[in-house]
C-alpha cells in the first residue's frame, strides 16, 4: 500500500476497496494471492471452498456467522471460537493448502521429547530430579537409576 | 458555469470546470503512454474518472463485489512511528499495533518490520524479529509478512563499506562507480537473503522486498537475485513492491536475464520481478505536485493497467504518500486517496493495493 498517516491512507483505502480481512473472507483470498492466484481466481477458490458466491466473501453480514459456524476465527472478541494458530490450522485444512506456522506447530507438537537421562550434565544419581524432569516421565515410571 | 472542488497533487484544494477536468484526465492518460510506450486509456475509463472526481462526495469506493486485498509496508510504522514515517507515536507495542491492523482496521494481510526498515540495519536485530513474528504468528489470523527494504544506499561511505558512486560518478569516475555498486550489491543480496532465512524460520508466510530500486538497478538486481533465491529454494512467497516508476542507472550496464535494468518501466518491471519467482508485484507511479489529482490518477492507472494486462502475479500498485495518485503531503485527504484506491481497481485492475 505505501505511507501515510493511518486515519487518511490505511483506512481510507480499507474502507474504499479493501475484502475487510477477517471481517470477511479477505485474509482467505489474500492467502491464495500467496500461491499467485490473480483476485478473480483467488475469489473463485475461496468461495467453491466455503461453498458461498463471490459476492458474499465481502459481506461481513455473511461471513460474520460463517467464519463462527466453520470456527476459523472471527473479528470481534466471541470466548471458545479458535483464536491465532487454532483458527490458521483450520484455514489451512479448509483451503487445501500449506500455511508456514501451522506446519511448524505440527513439527513441534510430534518431535518426541528427548531422552532425559542421556542428557549431557542430566543429574547425578543421588540428586533429586529437577520438576521439568519429573514431569517428563510417563506416569508412575520410575526415575533412571 | 459549476466548478469541481478537487486537489492539486500536492493535496492544495483547487476548483476546476468539468472540461479542465476532462482534459487533465486525458492528459494524464497521454503522458503515461508517451514515456512507457503503452495504451491509454478508453473512452469509457476516461468517463469513470471524470464522473469520480466531479462527485462531490468526501469518499469513493468500489463497487461491491470488486474489492480487492491489501498488502501493507512500513508494518506497523504509521501507528508507533513519527513523522517520519507518516507515525502518530501511538503509545503501542508491535504486537498490539498489528493486532489492530487486524481487528480494528480490518486489514487482509500485515507484516512485521524493523523501525529502520532497511535490511542492513533489521539484520543486527534479527533475533528480535523473529520473537515478534514467532509471537505474532500465535495470536493472529491474517497472513503475516515479514518487510524490508534492501536500501543498498547504506552499504556506501560515510554509511558503509563501499565507495559511494554519488561521490564517484560526478568525478567521471565512472569504472570506480560501477565496481563499487558491484561489490556492494553482493554483499545486499547475501543480507536480503540471510535474514528471508531468519524470518521463514520464525514461520512468516512472506516476505515483502519494498522500496525495491530506490538506489536504482543495482538495488533492483540485488532484490531481483534474493528473490530468485528464496522463491526457488522454499515455498514461502515474495513480493516485490518498487520504489520509483522508473529503475534509475546508477549503473547502466547491470542486466537481469539478459534484460538491462536501467530505464526499465512498471510493465517492463513486471517480466523480470514474474521470472525472479515473486508471487505479488507492487509497481510505482511518482505523484507530480504540479499537476492535479485528476491528471496524476488518470497518469497512474495508465501505468498499472498496462502492468495487470499482462501479469500472470497478483499486482498490488503502491498507493502510498506521492504515488500511485496519492497527492505528496504529511497527513493525507481521504476525498483523494479513496479515489485512488478505487481507480487502481475498477480501471487499473488491480489485484490489490
Amino acid at each position: 500500500m505505501g505511507s501515510g498517516d493511518p486515519n487518511g491512507m490505511g483506512m481510507a483505502h480499507a474502507l474504499a476497496s479493501s475484502m475487510g480481512g477477517i471481517k470477511t473472507a479477505g485474509d482467505l483470498v489474500a492467502r491464495m494471492q500467496l500461491k499467485k492466484m490473480r483476485l478473480p481466481e483467488a475469489k473463485r477458490y475461496v468461495a467453491d471452498k466455503l461453498g458461498v458466491s463471490i459476492l458474499d466473501l465481502s459481506d461481513s453480514t455473511v461471513m460474520r456467522t460463517l467464519r463462527e459456524e466453520l470456527d476459523i476465527g472471527v473479528v470481534t472478541g466471541v470466548p471458545g471460537i479458535a483464536k491465532g494458530l487454532e483458527a490458521k490450522a483450520r484455514i489451512a485444512e479448509l483451503l487445501d493448502i500449506r500455511i508456514n506456522c501451522v506446519e511448524r506447530m505440527r513439527q513441534k507438537i510430534s518431535a518426541p521429547l528427548p531422552q532425559l537421562g542421556s542428557r549431557a550434565g542430566a543429574p547425578a544419581h543421588d540428586e533429586a530430579p529437577s520438576a521439568v524432569a519429573a514431569a517428563s516421565r510417563p506416569s508412575g515410571a520410575a526415575a533412571t537409576p | 458555469m459549476s466548478t469541481i472542488i478537487t486537489r492539486m497533487g500536492d493535496a492544495a484544494t483547487v476548483e476546476m470546470t468539468r472540461d479542465e477536468l476532462r482534459r487533465d484526465i486525458v492528459e494524464g492518460s497521454e503522458a503515461a503512454a508517451a514515456k512507457g510506450k503503452i495504451p491509454v486509456l478508453e473512452e469509457r475509463e476516461v468517463e469513470y474518472l471524470h464522473d469520480m472526481f466531479s462527485s462531490p462526495t468526501r469518499l469513493w469506493g468500489v463497487e461491491r463485489g470488486h474489492e480487492a486485498i491489501l498488502t501493507k509496508d512500513g508494518s506497523t510504522l504509521t501507528l508507533c512511528s513519527s513523522r517520519l514515517s507518516s507515525g502518530v507515536s501511538a503509545p503501542l507495542g508491535r504486537e498490539a499495533a498489528v493486532r489492530l491492523f487486524e481487528s480494528a482496521f480490518a486489514f487482509d494481510t500485515m507484516e512485521v518490520g524493523h523501525t529502520d526498515y532497511s535490511v542492513k540495519p533489521a539484520k543486527f536485530l534479527a533475533s528480535l524479529e523473529q520473537q515478534h513474528m514467532e509471537l505474532l504468528q500465535h495470536i493472529t489470523i491474517l497472513p503475516l509478512f515479514y518487510g524490508f527494504m534492501p536500501n543498498l544506499g547504506l552499504y556506501y561511505r560515510p554509511d558503509g563499506a563501499y565507495p559511494n558512486p554519488s561521490d564517484l560518478l560526478p568525478a567521471g569516475k565512472i569504472a570506480e562507480a560501477r565496481a563499487a555498486q558491484e561489490e556492494a550489491l553482493e554483499v545486499c543480496r547475501r543480507d536480503i537473503v540471510w535474514l528471508s532465512r531468519q524470518m521463514i524460520d520464525a514461520a512468516a508466510d512472506g516476505l515483502n522486498y519494498d522500496t525495491v530500486a530506490s538506489t536504482g538497478d543495482a538495488d533492483f538486481l540485488a532484490a531481483l537475485q534474493a528473490c530468485e533465491e528464496i522463491t526457488s529454494t522454499t515455498e514461502v512467497p515474495v513480493e516485490i513492491g518498487m520504489a520509483a516508476e522508473m529503475v534509475l542507472g546508477f549503473h547502466g550496464e547491470l542486466e537481469y536475464e539478459g534484460v538491462r535494468l536501467a530505464g526499465l518501466w512498471p510493465h517492463q518491471q513486471l517480466k523480470l520481478v514474474e521470472k525472479a519467482g515473486a508471487a505479488i508485484f507492487g509497481p510505482v507511479v511518482n505523484t507530480n505536485t504540479r499537476k492535479s489529482c485528476a491528471w496524476n490518477v488518470a497518469r497512474a492507472v495508465t501505468f498499472v493497467k498496462a502492468v495487470t494486462a499482462e501479469a500472470t502475479i497478483p499486482i498490488h500498485p503502491n498507493v502510498g504518500l506521492g504515488v500511485g495518485g496519492v497527492p505528496v503531503c504529511e497527513v493525507m485527504p481521504p476525498d483523494m486517496v479513496s479515489r485512488a484506491s478505487a481507480a487502481m481497481i475498477e480501471i487499473g485492475r488491480a489485484d490489490g493495493l
